[in-house]
């Protein structure tokens, strides 16, 4: 079964001779209509290769018969009409699309660049045709070569611009088109994709894809999901974990409940804003639109003028002033403006998407570098977030693995917040056997565990503890507990038999890769700054083992917006949010860039500009060095589209004339033309190879 | 008496258009739609050839709003040549 992709309709794919192959990818279709409706864009660059084809074959008797002179006894008017007879089909077969869109925009009372094209070739095929008995004008090469040139470069222009767009196309491949269904009876069915729904369990056998995202209910295996986040270790799933679609499963077979389907998809939503990135537009971007909104007038106007002062006020031939006025209207190109910014934004959002990276926009790229400081949430975007034991310090008669077992049996049936990271910590202690419970257990609120294990009566928790017990600690115990505080450590004592044996120190740690992060924003002028609801200790050790100078501590959740506002407003800072979790939302809206780490809530996601898929803190400099090199390739776009219609269309108007002599043949004008579109895709393209510097 | 319009969550409709490969050419669409009743916002896709309408459902029924870019399409010539994409 498959599914139409026009109408939507399940088709039987075996049945159907309806069938179109695009790319490498089969469709099937319902209908007649829907097939043509799909076919369309292959038609229409088929009917353009057609077109060149017609254009070329005849534009090269055109250009042999106006220079190479034919028998003196043939009359020169039966050479122009040769000409007039060659010419005419491309004029108006393989130029109709230019007559076709001038239409158009008259109609919708705006110019586009199909009028400046249409004028101009006009204007040269029938002054050339009222001058059929004067070779001296003729102009009909000038007319078919420009239109040959223009469609080539059209052509040009569709495949670069496929290959710059290659991502998207990309990412939708990544989907696979059915699903295997578990029934209630527990009987399987294959299915399109489409009729996948929440709740509905899929079976993802080893080495497919998993088609879409959802919970594992049964079954373990490694998921590799590289092609979504950037994460190329493959991560372990097991009942219980979220799956990702569109990743691809490891050796095992997995049962997985579905939780988003269609547009919901953690695909889906990358393909959006990786394709809609094209449309947010910064301010440069918005000026180049404006300028490119009046161009066509301004340069029909400018051609008029080149006319009017050669002619009428140097008093040159009519067929100078003629010349530099075609070679003005072909040479301008608003196209290029059009095109430098989505261009460069596509293929960025696309390299970016492939390094798990997700940025929503030109506005964003813009703002992006201009920021001079990065705020991080300092819970689980610059921490992990839950604590784990740092320290093991023995002070008298056991063994630093002594400790820590007896720490871990006295915990083993806490619910404290650090009873957890003990355990995970003594776990290999016990010769893989596990930590054994203990014989007695007695918590005290506020101080810590009184237990008894093996004979030995065990105290452990806070300085408290000993006091209530009249357990002394003596001077080294006491420097101990104070240096492990100062770090932002919380430090517990262990006493058994009523002597202290030891000391526990657990933290929230930092992140991998943490410290080489901060050293590169340093090293990019970008100042880090800390955001955390510690107390001003911790803060203040976090902030230090990071490397960071700038924090502030005791931020309430609501107030972590303020916090950013109050760098933008009082100290005048352009400001990049770093945060993961729904309370970063607002402090994400505030910053002038919102950035949500480790794909996040929803709520974050939504709010940020830029989306880093992977729980790697790295990212974030690789997101701002791609950033910058989007922003490059387009002021290099930029400035060269600006560059060349500034510095050309004088050029074809003749100026170059008053100096050297030289006067711009119309057909150097739409090679140039042809190629200037082309150019500032093909300099996009280059940033395919962008790989981060970390 | 007032009376409130309910707001929906913006619904999109998107079309690619073949022929529409340049700027200049983007107000074809966006001018006529951006007049539209319910219609909230144009995204032109250039590097796409793609148009996404974002339009207020309460206002505006998806139907009407693709006759309406069938319309314009037509009138511009370019009826058949565009693809509802979503």
């Amino acid at each position: 079964m498959a599914s139409d992709p026009v109408c939507g309709m399940f088709v039987e794919a075996s049945e159907s001779i309806l069938h179109a192959t695009v790319r490498g990818t089969t469709y099937y279709f319902c209908s007649e209509t829907c097939l043509k409706t799909f076919t369309q864009p292959e038609r229409q660059l088929k009917a353009l290769k057609r077109n060149i084809a017609l254009a070329v074959i005849l534009s090269v008797p055109i250009l042999i018969l106006e220079y190479i002179p034919l028998p003196p006894w043939l009359p020169v008017i039966v050479d122009g009409s040769i000409l007039l007879v060659l010419a005419t089909p491309v004029q108006f077969i393989s130029g109709w699309r230019f007559y076709r869109g001038t239409y158009d925009a008259i109609k919708m009372r705006t110019s586009n660049m199909d009028v400046l094209i249409a004028v101009g070739t006009s204007a040269a095929f029938f002054y050339s045709a009222i001058n059929l008995g004067n070779p001296g004008g003729w102009y009909f090469d000038t007319a078919t070569i420009i239109i040959s040139l223009i469609l080539i470069g059209k052509l040009l222009e569709e495949f670069v611009r496929g290959k710059a767009s290659d991502s998207v196309r990309k990412l939708l491949a990544l989907q696979p088109p059915t699903a295997t269904r578990i029934r209630a009876d527990g009987t399987e069915e294959e299915v399109p994709l489409q009729e996948v729904a929440v709740d509905d369990v899929l079976l993802v056998k080893p080495g497919e894809k998993l088609p879409t995202d959802g919970v594992v209910v049964e079954g373990h295996s490694s998921v590799d999901e590289k092609m979504v986040t950037g994460e190329s270790i493959p991560v372990e799933k097991g009942a219980g974990n979220t799956v990702i679609g569109a990743t691809v499963n490891g050796t095992g077979s997995l049962k997985i409940r579905t939780t988003r389907v269609g547009s919901d998809t953690t695909l889906s939503k990358i393909i959006k804003v990786v394709e809609e990135a094209q449309a947010s537009k910064g301010p440069i971007e918005r000026l180049a639109n404006r300028v490119a909104t009046y161009f066509v007038p301004v340069v029909i106007g400018a051609a008029l003028v080149s006319f009017g002062l050669w002619t009428y006020i140097a008093g040159e031939p009519i067929s100078f002033g003629f010349t530099t006025a075609v070679a003005v209207l072909i040479i301008a190109c608003p196209c290029a403006l059009g095109l430098a910014t989505p261009a460069a934004v596509v293929t960025g959002a696309g390299k970016g998407a492939e390094n798990g990276i997700l940025i929503k926009g030109g506005e964003y790229l813009e703002r992006m570098q201009k920021i001079d400081t990065i705020v991080f949430d300092k819970t689980g975007t610059l921490t992990k977030g839950k604590p784990s034991v740092t320290d093991v310090v023995k002070l008298s008669g056991l063994t630093e693995s002594e400790v820590i077992q007896m720490a871990a049996v006295a915990e083993k049936q806490s619910e404290h917040p650090l009873a957890s990271a003990i355990l995970e910590r003594a776990k290999g202690e016990f010769g893989g056997k596990g930590v054994p419970d203990p014989d007695s257990f007695e918590s005290i609120t506020g101080q810590g565990i009184k237990a008894s294990y093996n004979g030995r009566e065990l105290v452990f928790g806070n300085t408290k503890i000993l006091d209530t017990f009249k357990i002394a600690l003596d001077d080294e115990g006491k420097q101990k507990m104070s240096a492990l505080r100062k770090d932002g450590k919380t430090a517990m004592v262990l006493a058994v038999n009523g002597e202290v044996a030891g000391i526990v120190a657990a933290a929230d740690t930092l992140k991998d890769h943490v410290v080489d992060t901060v050293n590169r924003l340093k090293l990019m002028k970008i100042e880090p700054v800390m955001l955390t609801g510690d107390n001003g200790e911790t803060a203040a050790a976090i902030a230090r083992q990071a490397g960071i100078e700038k924090y502030f501590a005791e931020v309430l959740p609501t107030g972590k917006a303020d916090a950013v506002k109050r760098l933008q407003k009082e100290e005048h800072r352009t400001v990049a949010m770093v945060g993961d979790g729904i309370n970063d939302a607002p402090a994400l809206a505030q910053a002038d860039v919102g950035i949500a780490m480790g794909s996040g809530s929803d709520i974050a996601v939504e709010t940020g500009g830029m989306i880093l898929m992977r729980d790697d803190v790295r990212d974030v400099v690789s997101g701002i060095q791609l950033s910058r090199k989007v922003m490059g390739k387009v002021k290099q776009n930029l400035g060269w589209a600006f560059g060349y219609n500034i510095a050309l269309i004088p050029v074809a108007a003749g100026v170059l004339y008053l100096a050297t002599g030289v006067l711009l043949n119309p057909i150097f004008a739409a090679v140039a033309m042809a190629l200037s579109s082309v150019s500032v895709t093909t300099n996009s393209l280059t940033l395919r190879r962008f790989k981060p510097k970390l | 008496m007032s009376t409130t319009i309910p707001k929906g969550k913006p619904q999109e409709l998107s079309f690619t258009v073949q022929t529409i490969d340049c700027i200049t050419c983007s107000p074809f669409f966006r001018r006529p739609l951006a007049k539209i009743d319910g219609v909230l916002d144009v995204k032109e896709l250039p590097m796409t050839n793609k148009i996404i309408v974002v339009y207020d459902e309460t206002r505006l029924e998806r139907r009407n709003l693709a006759e309406e870019v069938s319309k314009i399409a037509r009138k511009a010539w370019l009826g058949g040549k565009i693809i509802f994409v979503g």
